[in-house]
């Protein structure tokens, strides 16, 4: 399950909900407000979605990687909203029998959410300006997938 | 005929708009997005956005029939 929430990130929750009896292994990935970034210091950001497709593009990647890496249990929350630094923007959770497909299955859900659901990030600067962080590629990347 | 636009992040902030219902007499999101690209002065070519009709992934060459939504999607940065 994929889900987008502008409300703060929960992990102790997120955490128990994925212990399930059968697994013996849990990896998350938690994707942190950072206070600089390209040189500049970074005081808050701000996450826009087009939820429709970001929900069902984010859905997608779950469900890939459970065919996949054979996982049951793998989640993704992701913020919109405005952030300050040290907040979750993003938390992914694997639980499996073994740890070697919960690593591989953790990376691969963080690294095609970066790459492929449409959500913007606008970064807010010590200075008091702001900018659109831009995946250079990504663009291309989700044109490639998606154009069969 | 009539196409529900939805414009987000830095194409928002570049139209001034969240989305528009726009005349279309062409064929296809390509041409659709030359127009809204000319009337807006634009900086981004169609090569470095990815584009959605109807809230699914697509490609360039759709055909768009009226009452269609298409959203023209900047580089993402999730994560």
């Amino acid at each position: 399950m994929f889900t987008l929430t502008s409300k703060n990130i929960e992990h102790d929750a997120l955490r128990e909900y994925m212990q399930k009896d059968d697994c013996g292994g849990f990896v998350c990935f938690e994707g942190w407000v950072r206070n600089h970034h390209e040189g500049r210091q970074v005081h808050k950001l701000e996450y826009e979605a087009y939820t429709a497709l970001a929900e069902s593009e984010g859905n997608k990647i779950i469900q890939e990687c459970k065919d996949k890496f054979g996982v049951e249990n793998a989640i993704c929350h992701h913020r919109v909203g405005a952030l300050g630094i040290g907040g979750i923007a993003v938390w992914v959770g694997v639980s499996t029998p073994h740890r070697g497909e919960a690593f591989a299955a953790c990376r691969f859900i963080i690294d095609e959410i970066k790459h492929r659901v449409p959500i913007w990030k606008k970064e807010f600067y010590t200075e008091g300006d702001a900018s659109w962080v831009r995946c250079e590629g990504c663009a291309q990347h989700s044109n490639k997938h998606h154009q069969h | 005929m009539q196409i529900k636009i939805q414009y987000f992040a830095i194409l928002r902030e570049q139209t001034q708009k969240s989305e528009e219902t726009y005349s279309f007499a062409g064929n296809n999101v390509l041409e659709l997005y030359g127009e809204i690209k000319s009337r807006y002065q634009l900086e981004f070519s169609s090569q470095s956005l990815g584009v959605a009709v109807n809230d699914s992934f697509t490609g360039w060459d759709t055909k768009l029939k009226d009452q269609d939504s298409v959203v023209f999607i900047p580089p993402v940065s999730g994560g």
